[in-house]
This record gives C-alpha cells, sequence and structure tokens, in this order.
C-alpha cells in the first residue's frame, strides 16, 4: 500500500515535471493488435541505433497466424537495387543518388527474434518481395512461427535489432550537425487483416517511391539513451529524463493507441511550449528559424479548434512538431503519430502562408492516417485528399478565402484556389483517378490524388451545406476512427448519410460521383453557348377565314421578344445545377437543370431581352473545369480589357527599356 | 562631382524633346502588340461575367481557368514578343548613337539625333556586342559557378542564411561589375564621338578610364538609377494602395505608368550625360 502510494505521488510529480502530458487511455481507443517495448542506444557519430526490446502481437482474427512481417524500410536506403530507388530513377529531390559513399547509406537488421516459448525464429527469416518480385528489395521481412499465435491470444517476441540512418534520401535519414530524423526505423509489424478477397492476411507492402506507410494500433513504450547535447522530440508524452555517466540521457516516451513512433535530434533545436486544452504542444525549431515559431503554433491551435469543431476532437495528450534546419529539408513535410515535421525558409514573409499550410496539412493528418487509418499505400486519396480538404477550410477559414494562401505585393490567391487549379489545371485531367494502390501512380500524381479528391469533397459540401457535411463527416469519423477505413467504408457512411437526407441536390445516393470521380475519370465542365433574343411577332399566314376560304395575316411586332439560352454539359459528370437568367429590366429567372442532357435550352416569350446567363451562379460544383464558360452577358464590361491592355503595354515598355539597357 | 550631376539632371531635362522621341517609338512597338491582348480577352473570357472579378484585382480561379483553356492564344504573343525585342534591341543602339551624339555635341534637336543615330550606328552596335559579351562572361564567372551548386550549397552550410549571405554578397559584386560595363561603355561611346577613336581604342579608353574613375562613374549612375527606383517605388506604392480598380483610376493609373516609363527614359539619358560628361572634363 504504502509501496503504490509512492509511486502514485511520483508518478503524479513526474508529469506535472513534464506539464502533465498523459498518454495513457483508459479503456484503450483501439483494439490495440501490435505494440512495442523499445531500448535504444544512439551511437550518435554513426547515427545508428541497437535496440533491446518486445513485440506484442494480439491475433484479434478467427485464424492462427503462422508468420509474422515486418517492414523494413530503412534496407530501401541501403543500395540501389531496394523497389524503393529504382522506382526514384536514381534521382530525388535533384540527388544524384548513384554518386553516394560508404557512410551515406542506411540499413537495418534483425538481430536476434524469438517467441513466447524462447525459439529463436532469426534463422529462418527471410525477405520478401509481394509486390514487385524485385530480389534487390529488402523492405519486407517474413518470420515463419515455430508455434502458431492462435486466434484470441496475445503473443510476446523478444526483438534485438540494429538500424543506420542514411544521409536524408528522403524523410528518414541524417544531415549536417547531427540532425537527424529517426522515422520508420524499427522493424515494425504490417497489418493483419481480413482482405477485401475474403482471406485474412498480413498487408505488409513493399517501400515504394511514391507510398509512404500503414501500420496497425498499439503502444510504444520507447526509451532511447542518447548524448544529452540532443534536443529530442518524439510522438507521445516523454515520461521521464535520466542523467547518465559519459554525457548521455535516458528519456522514456509512451504513447497509445497510435499506428507508429518516430523521433528527432538536432543539437541546435530551440523549444517552445504551449498549450491548447489538453494538448501539451511541443515545437522543435532551429535558431535561424525562430521568426516562425509563432506562426506555426498558432496554425496548430486554430487547426484543433477547427478540427475539434467539424470533425471530432483530438484525444491525445500531446502533439510535436519539429522544424527540420534547412539542409535538412528532405526530412521535412511528413506527419507521423502525434508527431509532425514541418518545413521553413528564414525569413519567409508572412504574407506567403506554406508556413501555416503545411503545419496545418500535417495536423491533420492525426485525423485521417493516424486516427482513421486508411492504408494510405493502397489508397492514398483517403488520407491525403480528405487532410487537403479540411486545409484549405482551415486556411480559408482563419486567413481569408481570397487571400488565404498569397497575400503579397497586391497578389493573392486562396488556399482553396490553389488546390482547386492543381487538378483543373492538369494538362489531362482524365489522366488517372484517384482510388489504386500509391505504386502504380508517377511522380505527378498531386493534381489527382491530393486535389481531385479535395475538390470532389469541397463540391459536395458546396452542394449538401457546410452542417450537413460536417455532419457526415463526423458520421465517418466516429464510426471509423481508430479502426482502418477502405474507400468503400466512407462511401457507405456516405451514402448512408443521403438516404437519410434524400432532399439534398445530389439525391439518396452518391455513388455515381464517386464512381465518376475516385474510381473514373469523368470530368464535368458546363457552359453557355448562345443567348438569342428575336423580335416576337404575332403568327403569320393563311388562316381559316370561317367561311371555307383563307384569309392572308402579316406578322405585327408583339412589341416583345422569343428569348432563349443554350447549355452545354461538355463533360461526362451530371450535376444537378442551378441556372440564373438575367433579363435586361433587372428580372431574374432561376431555372433547375438537371444536366441529363448534353444540350438544353431555356425558351422566353418575354417583354425584355436577356441580358445574360449563368449556371450554378454560386460556383457550387467546383470540379467544373472551367468557370469562366458558365456564364455569358449580351453587354459585356469592357474596362477589365482595358485595364489590361494598358498594363501589357507599361509592362511591355519596361521590358524593352531592361533590353535597351544591355545595347 | 556634384556640378556634374546637377548638369546631367538639368541637361536630362532641356533634351525632354529628344526623350520624348525615344518615348514614342517604344510605344509604337509596343502597343501593336499590347492591343493584341485585348483581342485575345474579348474572344476568349471577354463575354463571361467572371471577367467582372478581374477588376478588382487578382483573381486565380479566373486567371488559372483562363490560361487553361486559352493558354494557346497567348503563346503567339509571346512570339512576337521576342522579334519586337530584337528589333527593339538594334533600334536601342541607333537611338543609344542619336542621343550620345546630340548631348556630346550639345545640339538637342531632331535632326542631331536622326544624323548621330546613323552616323555612328554600326560602330555602337559593335560596343553594344563586346558590352553584351562581357556581361554574359562577367555573370559566367561570377554567378553561374555558385547558382550552378545552390542546393549542394543549401545542403553543406549550417543555415540557409549564410548561403543567402554570400549570394547577396555575389549578387552585389556581379552588379558593381555590371556598372562598371556600362559605364566603360558609355564612355567608349563618347570617346568615338568625340575623339572619333577606332573601336578598339575606345574600348580600351572606357575600360581604362572608368578604372580610374570608378567610383565618381558608379556614384553618377547610383544617383540616377536611384532616381527611377524611387519612380518605381513611389508606383508600386500606390499600386498596392489602389490600383485600377476603377474606370476613372485605370486613366489615372496610365498616366502614372506613362510618367514612370518617361522617368526612366530620362533617368538613362541623365546617366549617359552625367558619365560621358566626366570623361570629357579629365580629359
Amino acid at each position: 500500500m504504502k509501496k503504490a502510494l509512492i509511486f502514485s505521488l511520483l508518478q503524479f510529480l513526474l508529469w506535472s515535471a513534464f506539464g502533465q502530458c498523459d498518454p495513457h487511455f483508459d479503456p484503450p481507443k483501439s483494439s490495440r493488435p501490435t505494440s512495442y517495448v523499445m531500448d535504444v542506444q544512439y551511437d550518435l557519430a554513426h547515427k545508428a541505433v541497437t535496440s533491446v526490446g518486445q513485440v506484442i502481437f494480439k491475433n484479434n482474427s478467427p485464424v492462427p497466424v503462422t508468420e509474422l512481417r515486418f517492414y523494413m524500410y530503412l534496407n530501401s536506403f541501403k543500395n540501389m537495387s531496394s523497389t524503393f530507388l529504382l522506382g526514384s530513377g536514381g534521382n530525388i529531390f535533384d540527388q544524384n543518388i548513384a554518386s553516394r559513399g560508404e557512410d551515406s547509406w542506411g540499413w537495418i537488421r534483425v538481430d536476434e527474434i524469438k517467441d513466447p516459448s524462447g525459439a529463436n525464429l532469426t534463422q529462418s527469416m527471410r525477405y520478401i518481395q509481394p509486390d514487385d518480385g524485385n530480389p534487390g528489395d529488402q523492405s519486407v521481412l517474413l518470420v515463419p512461427l515455430a508455434k502458431p499465435v492462435q486466434p484470441g491470444e496475445t503473443a510476446v517476441f523478444d526483438l534485438k535489432f540494429s538500424a543506420k540512418l542514411p544521409n536524408t534520401i528522403a524523410r528518414a535519414g541524417y544531415s549536417k550537425d547531427d540532425f537527424a530524423l529517426w522515422v520508420h526505423w524499427f522493424p515494425q509489424l504490417g497489418v493483419w487483416q481480413l482482405e477485401p478477397n475474403g482471406q485474412w492476411a498480413w498487408n505488409c507492402h513493399q517501400f515504394f517511391r511514391t507510398t509512404e506507410f500503414f501500420g496497425d494500433f498499439g503502444t510504444y513504450d520507447v526509451t532511447i539513451t542518447a548524448p544529452s547535447q540532443l534536443v529530442m522530440g518524439a510522438s507521445g508524452c516523454l515520461m521521464s529524463e535520466e542523467k547518465l555517466p559519459n554525457n548521455l540521457t535516458r528519456r522514456r516516451f509512451l504513447v497509445e493507441d497510435v499506428i507508429d513512433f518516430a523521433w528527432i535530434a538536432y543539437p541546435h533545436f530551440l523549444v517552445f511550449e504551449e498549450k491548447w486544452q489538453h494538448v501539451n504542444i511541443r515545437l522543435l525549431i532551429p535558431p535561424e528559424h525562430q521568426m516562425h515559431a509563432q506562426r506555426f503554433l498558432t496554425a496548430i491551435k486554430q487547426s484543433l479548434e477547427y478540427m475539434t469543431e467539424h470533425v471530432g476532437p483530438y484525444p491525445f495528450a500531446s502533439l510535436t512538431m519539429a522544424d527540420p534546419p534547412f539542409h535538412g529539408l528532405r526530412s521535412g513535410m511528413m506527419e507521423y503519430p502525434t508527431f509532425i515535421t514541418l518545413g521553413s525558409f528564414w525569413n519567409s514573409p508572412r504574407g506567403i502562408r506554406s508556413v501555416e499550410s503545411l503545419a496545418v496539412h500535417e495536423f491533420v493528418h492525426q485525423y485521417f492516417m493516424m486516427m482513421l487509418s486508411s492504408n494510405e499505400k493502397e489508397q492514398a486519396w483517403l488520407d491525403e485528399g480528405f487532410v487537403t480538404y479540411y486545409e484549405d477550410r482551415i486556411i480559408d477559414h482563419y486567413y481569408g478565402e481570397k487571400n488565404g494562401y498569397v497575400d503579397f505585393l497586391g497578389y493573392q490567391m486562396g488556399n482553396w484556389e490553389l488546390t482547386r487549379n492543381e487538378y483543373t489545371g492538369m494538362q489531362n485531367p482524365k489522366e488517372d483517378y484517384p482510388d489504386h494502390p500509391g505504386w502504380e501512380f508517377d511522380d505527378r500524381h498531386k493534381g489527382i490524388i491530393y486535389s481531385k479528391t479535395a475538390t470532389m469533397l469541397r463540391t459536395l459540401q458546396a452542394v449538401l451545406g457546410d452542417e450537413q457535411m460536417d455532419e457526415m463527416m463526423r458520421n465517418y469519423f466516429e464510426s471509423w476512427k481508430f479502426k482502418h477505413p477502405r474507400g468503400t467504408d466512407f462511401f457507405a457512411v456516405a451514402n448512408a448519410f443521403a438516404a437519410q437526407h434524400p432532399d439534398n441536390a445530389f439525391g439518396s445516393n452518391f455513388d455515381w460521383l464517386f464512381k465518376g470521380v475516385v474510381q473514373g475519370t469523368d470530368v464535368c465542365d458546363y457552359a453557355v453557348s448562345q443567348i438569342k433574343n428575336l423580335e416576337d411577332y404575332t403568327p403569320q399566314g393563311l388562316f381559316d377565314d370561317g367561311k371555307g376560304g383563307f384569309v392572308f395575316k402579316k406578322g405585327e411586332p408583339t412589341g416583345g421578344y422569343l428569348t432563349s439560352v443554350t447549355l452545354h454539359r461538355l463533360g461526362e459528370l451530371v450535376f444537378p445545377v442551378e441556372v440564373e437568367i438575367i433579363f435586361e429590366d433587372g428580372a431574374v429567372k432561376t431555372e433547375q437543370w438537371d444536366g441529363q442532357l448534353r444540350t438544353k435550352v431555356f425558351s422566353y416569350q418575354s417583354k425584355f431581352k436577356i441580358e445574360s446567363v449563368n449556371i450554378d451562379p454560386q460556383h457550387k460544383i467546383q470540379l467544373d473545369l472551367d468557370l469562366n464558360n458558365n456564364s455569358r452577358t449580351l453587354n459585356p464590361e469592357t474596362t477589365v480589357l482595358w485595364k489590361y491592355t494598358l498594363k501589357a503595354v507599361f509592362w511591355m515598355q519596361n521590358v524593352m527599356h531592361t533590353v535597351a539597357f544591355f545595347s | 562631382m556634384l556640378e556634374i550631376i546637377k548638369n546631367s539632371f538639368l541637361t536630362g531635362l532641356r533634351f525632354w524633346k529628344i526623350v520624348l522621341l525615344v518615348y514614342f517609338l517604344q510605344l509604337l512597338l509596343a502597343v501593336p502588340l499590347a492591343m493584341q491582348v485585348w483581342h485575345v480577352l474579348e474572344a476568349s473570357i471577354g463575354s463571361s461575367l467572371q471577367i467582372n472579378k478581374l477588376l478588382a484585382g487578382y483573381d486565380h480561379t479566373v486567371f488559372s481557368d483562363f490560361l487553361k483553356v486559352h493558354g494557346g492564344s497567348i503563346t503567339p504573343l509571346i512570339g512576337q514578343l521576342r522579334w519586337v525585342l530584337l528589333v527593339w534591341a538594334l533600334a536601342s543602339v541607333f537611338i543609344n548613337a542619336g542621343v550620345l551624339s546630340t548631348l556630346v555635341n550639345k545640339t538637342p534637336t531632331g535632326s542631331a539625333f536622326w544624323s548621330g543615330g546613323a552616323m555612328y550606328f554600326f560602330r555602337f552596335a559593335k560596343i553594344a556586342g563586346i558590352f553584351l559579351l562581357l556581361v554574359l562572361l562577367w555573370t559566367g564567372v561570377v554567378l553561374l559557378p555558385y547558382l550552378g551548386n545552390l542546393m549542394g550549397h543549401f545542403e553543406t552550410m549550417a543555415t540557409e542564411r549564410t548561403v543567402l549571405g554570400y549570394l547577396a554578397l555575389l549578387a552585389v559584386g556581379w552588379f558593381i561589375g555590371i556598372i562598371y560595363f556600362y559605364n566603360a561603355a558609355i564612355i567608349a561611346r563618347t570617346a568615338i564621338v568625340q575623339y572619333s577613336l577606332t573601336t578598339w581604342q575606345a574600348l580600351k579608353k572606357g575600360l581604362g578610364f572608368n578604372l580610374g574613375n570608378f567610383l565618381k562613374t558608379t556614384a553618377i549612375f547610383l544617383v540616377f538609377s536611384g532616381l527611377q527606383l524611387l519612380a518605381l517605388a513611389i508606383y508600386w506604392w500606390l499600386e498596392g494602395k489602389s490600383g485600377m480598380v476603377s474606370q476613372a483610376l485605370i486613366v489615372v493609373f496610365f498616366v502614372l505608368q506613362q510618367g514612370l516609363v518617361w522617368v526612366r527614359l530620362m533617368g538613362r539619358v541623365m546617366i549617359v550625360k552625367g558619365v560621358s560628361e566626366w570623361y570629357l572634363t579629365k580629359n
């Protein structure tokens, strides 16, 4: 009893000392199939670690598990035969990979693995290549089990491993001055799950250039012994920090119900700490970027507030952000559970909000990928597209819809405008569709996976209304948080919502939209082609005179007009749209067009001519590839034409003046 | 020195007719090209209600949709601009010859301008060619080696601030070199007009004299370039404050724009006058 009291008191003091960061969830948020205990020794000079610990696997399936599959992603940076580097064509972020020396490569190795009975499984393990058969790839390790893990059974495996970071190629790695980002640095189990074919299997793909990560939920209890001069950040809460001889410090981090664990170390980081409700926000930033610290912190607090209000609460006690020094930028701009890496440039102007936009994007991944843990490799649109959608909403909400991303030297651009243009501005928006595995895409996938998906969600929001959209997304979040939703699960939630709200403009089922946009290459483009105003006449011709003969009547002007507008649907997507027709006297007629036919003509007999017509005047259908052709007027405004013509004169004169300097 | 700067300023003002002539020549080439912008806009999105959004300022959605669908109609204009600039580069050689001969001979008349331009065109063209070559060489020696490995520098330096610092230093060095070559070219041209030297003699003279008088000629250059920059800054400030957002403001800003072009042309005449006068007073 006395011991328990002392222990509780110590624990309380410890939490107080570290900002009361409590990582525990009781009851657990997830089923925690995979958990890890790791005691890590960091060899700073060689950027290498050795670890002793356990992997705890709980078989939640109804079938025995006869093998384990581990991600060994650091081996993707071991040599140029890896699938990752083959896919890069020998050049990533302008780096010539082939010119690297011996110390620049990274690797990971299981030194020993034993099952719960003590049987050593090390000898029977082997690398496999389930996706491309490339024998040079060592990013997936298969460990046959001496004794299967039975349904409902929890098995604890003793695991010793060693790993070394590469000089950063992408994400994990080191750069100058002992900067190092440790991500996907330990043998991590894949996801044992029911596949769409009805079979239970390991979902454990190789590491490709165009894919990221997919892990299962669990707890991470990680103790890292490292040189004391390093400032460190990691997933979860810092539970203890103990000085050791030889200038070493032993830090213990704990986090629960997450899919991964990452950490970062750099001796020059400055630390900024703030609290938002229950969340301990910790920012690690190099001194030369500290002018951005408040921008990052504000953006994160805004994101927490917005996502809590519109999607659901952020349950974790901590959020650590690390802005790498510029030489470590290849480690930046990524998301890990309760830990994100940023990216910034010395003194970048406040009017260019890439700093805020990036922080918001990576934070929103805490929802889409960390809590709603979809398979990033197979269906990247489920996290990247959704994250981009909320990034746009948050930035535009707090910084302005037309100037949220750029408001600099008179030039303005909204975050949302940028996203839409990444999709609609593609040379060929029909070149691909979002819903297929990442490794099947080439490098130009952002416009499809991120932006097309976000544009679809934006269109849904505009048509359904903000409140209904929020309700639908909350349903999705609540139904699938701390699980692994697939695209079909999102479709099911959306369709259930549509069925409950059959009065919405898109009907009681959204499958047509998802099939066309997410699983197909359909595009949307509405256009006005013609406005006609013909003088109206009384009927002319031969008419019965009532005596068996005819009488000729000449048509006389009625003083009115036969008016019409011709509209076209140029794309395959069929959206019901609103059409606004404005007459010369200012009268407005609003028509509904179901969009079914390729061409639609609205005709009227009117006292006044039609002046203009506008399809979807509020621009709800953001998927429309060209919003300029949605409207037409017979009285165009020429002031703007003069404005840009005169500007062109001015800039041409300036260019000529510059040329004359060199003559 | 101050006397020369003051004199150059006043001479520039006195030569307003020559500047006006150059201004109209420039406008003559710019307007036909710019008018095509009118027609492209009118034919593409001129009838769309969306175009009205561009009056208030830049609208990314309207612009990006325009460029995506009608970007191809802009391409021929860029092709034409290339040719216009080439013609203007040649015309500028003629104009430089005309302006310098009137300045040196102190005869601000149209006929002196035309005859001076014709008389010195070919020799000035050689000077311009050599000046351009020197600029390219200087850029290749000073800037390109560093810029060529910029990403490498970002990785090897502790912070990007250091890289930017070096870059700023190099840019200043590069710019000083450009000023040196530019002023040397003015002196060489002056020597041709005043002393009828051959091109090579004049170039040698220009480079040598400017080396010994570098600070003075650079000061003249910076004073009158500063005048142009100040005018440009004021214009940007006004544009940032208001811009062409109504019919009346479009007229006002066009007048301001043309005023700025005028100031820039005037500023160049003043630099030429100042540097050549410095050379002539020292010889």
